[in-house]
């Protein structure tokens, strides 16, 4: 699990709040912009547990006005986040935690094919995107897919069991080929541990020298995918069976 | 740190997993959370060695391995890596991993204190910490939720074991004694705690930390200097058993054959 979003934004000094139970970069290290960021008192921490965000979610999907959970009970949890509350369950008697639904007023998802009519299917582990869909649905937030390839509403109709973003859940579909790199795509590619060191190090010295190579800069509007190059992606597809 | 312990015959993530992967029983269910790679290969060993109906929950990916049938999985760094999928029996939608009561959880941190709580947030004032840590995931979940945990921490310091965490990520034993219970969780707290040094448990009555073995050629002062807080240590204290040809032959051919815990 990379954090790239939140560290881009935090490097960029457009994080203002996270709301997220971990942010690192696993066996790589720490988030090293967020981290700095947070350290120097530049984003307002949201604490919380996984479960919390799952809970927030769920309510928001619902439309209810809290979910609960067990997690957090004798952690620190509740002295730094207040608006997560104990209280006794009205039934049980057990002490349970509130979390307020977590509302996102934009949802960005990523898929391996969507439909002209925002139909998505991922192959592959859907971790909470679902959840987030609805949860920012309900919300009356934007759901935007990127996807790795479009396929044929016939294709779609052809075996809706494969949907798992239906489209009255998904606002805009953008093609992107490539598009969780650095980072990987189900069945597609893996994820390029040199290209996250990369950011590592680049970003560690100055975010502009990284975002003038890979973002904006002198040579125009590149996208972002032709700069990484297509040989080196080509070496991030996975092969059958990997 | 040195990467080999005393004997130089592996690496002290292959030492953690190999001393991890005993302390599970067969048929028992359960995971580790992201950058898990000592215990996901300890699962992995128990599976192939002792276990092999034990249940893996990969991370929040959410799979469910059961190797020892058949296939085969390298291990990867990251838990969160997809190809984990490949070799499992099957993959749990989103929330659901969850549901599933987990007979044990594997976890580390930033910090860890004579009860067993552990820091996973910040060091220092929360508000403006010296150090960020990656946040504390799931841990408030599974320290109150899972039948039993265990901790593990590749480099034992002063600093990293200490006597009071800056911030309570997972709920250990409190404050020590019976403070654990007024939480009334369902889970019994952390049972055992490895680091490159040695194997500690909790002092039934005061639930303080307790050294009960020792790696080979590690002196208890070496073990004393790198502990934070005053450490019980068990009157027969034993020699940690090293790992076995058998246990480490199959970790490195059929587990990690990348040879991801010897990098």
């Amino acid at each position: 699990m990379m954090s790239l979003p939140m560290d881009y934004l935090a490097a960029a000094g457009m994080l203002k709040k996270c709301v997220a139970a971990y942010v690192s970069f696993e066996q790589l290290g720490l988030a090293p912009n967020f981290r700095t960021a947070v350290q120097n008192g530049e984003v307002e921490v949201w604490e919380c547990d996984e479960t919390m965000i799952v809970a927030g979610f769920e309510a928001a999907a619902k439309g209810l006005p809290c979910g609960i959970t067990r997690a957090g009970i004798g952690t620190d949890l509740l002295q730094v986040n207040a608006e997560l509350k104990e209280f006794a369950d009205p039934i049980s008697g057990e002490k349970v935690i509130a979390v307020p639904p977590l509302k996102p007023a934009v949802a960005f998802l990523h898929v391996q094919k969507a439909d002209a009519f925002g139909n998505c299917i991922n192959e592959g582990p859907i971790f909470l995107d679902r959840l987030i869909a609805q949860a920012t649905k309900r919300s009356g937030g934007i759901v935007i897919a990127s996807t790795e390839e479009i396929q044929d509403h016939a294709a779609t109709i052809a075996d809706p069991w494969k949907v798992t973003l239906p489209s009255i859940l998904v606002d805009a579909v953008v093609e992107i080929p490539w598009g969780a790199h650095p980072c990987s795509s189900n069945g597609r590619y893996r994820c390029d541990d040199e290209s996250l060191e990369e950011y590592f190090a680049m970003t560690r010295e100055s975010f502009e020298t990284y975002f003038a190579k890979y973002v904006e800069g002198e040579t125009g509007p590149i996208p972002y995918i032709d700069r990484v190059g297509s040989s080196r992606c080509e070496s991030l597809r996975l092969q059958e069976g990997i | 740190m040195d990467n080999t312990n005393s004997k130089g015959q592996c690496s002290t993530s292959e030492l953690l997993a190999v001393l991890l992967s005993r302390e599970f029983e067969d048929g028992e269910i359960g995971s580790a959370g992201v950058n898990s790679a000592i215990p996901m290969a300890a699962m992995r060993l128990a599976q192939l060695t002792r276990c092999p109906n034990l249940g893996i929950i990969c991370s929040y990916t959410g799979f469910m391995l059961n190797l020892a049938r058949e296939g085969e999985c390298p291990l990867y760094p990251s838990s969160f890596d997809y190809r984990n999928i490949y070799g499992a029996e099957s993959c749990l939608p989103g929330p659901e991993i969850f549901y599933f009561q987990r007979d044990f959880f594997c976890a580390s941190g930033i910090q860890i204190d004579r009860f067993g709580n552990v820091n996973m947030a910040a060091i220092g004032e929360w508000q403006l910490p010296k150090f960020r840590g990656p946040g504390s995931a799931g841990i408030p979940f599974v320290s109150a939720t899972a039948n039993k945990y265990f901790l593990y921490f590749p480099q034992q310091s002063p600093k990293i074991f200490v006597e009071k965490v800056d911030f309570i990520s997972g709920i250990g034993y409190y404050q020590g004694y019976n403070t654990r219970e007024q939480f009334a969780l369902p889970g019994a707290g952390p049972k055992k705690v490895f680091t490159n040094l040695g194997v500690y448990d909790f002092e039934p009555a005061t639930k303080s930390m307790r050294l009960i073995s020792i790696h080979p050629s590690v002196s208890v002062q070496v073990v004393v200097d790198a502990t934070g807080f005053p450490l019980l240590i068990l009157d027969d204290l034993s020699e940690t058993e090293a790992p076995s040809d058998q246990e480490l032959s199959i970790l490195r051919t059929k587990v990690d054959p990348l040879g991801i815990l010897r990098g």
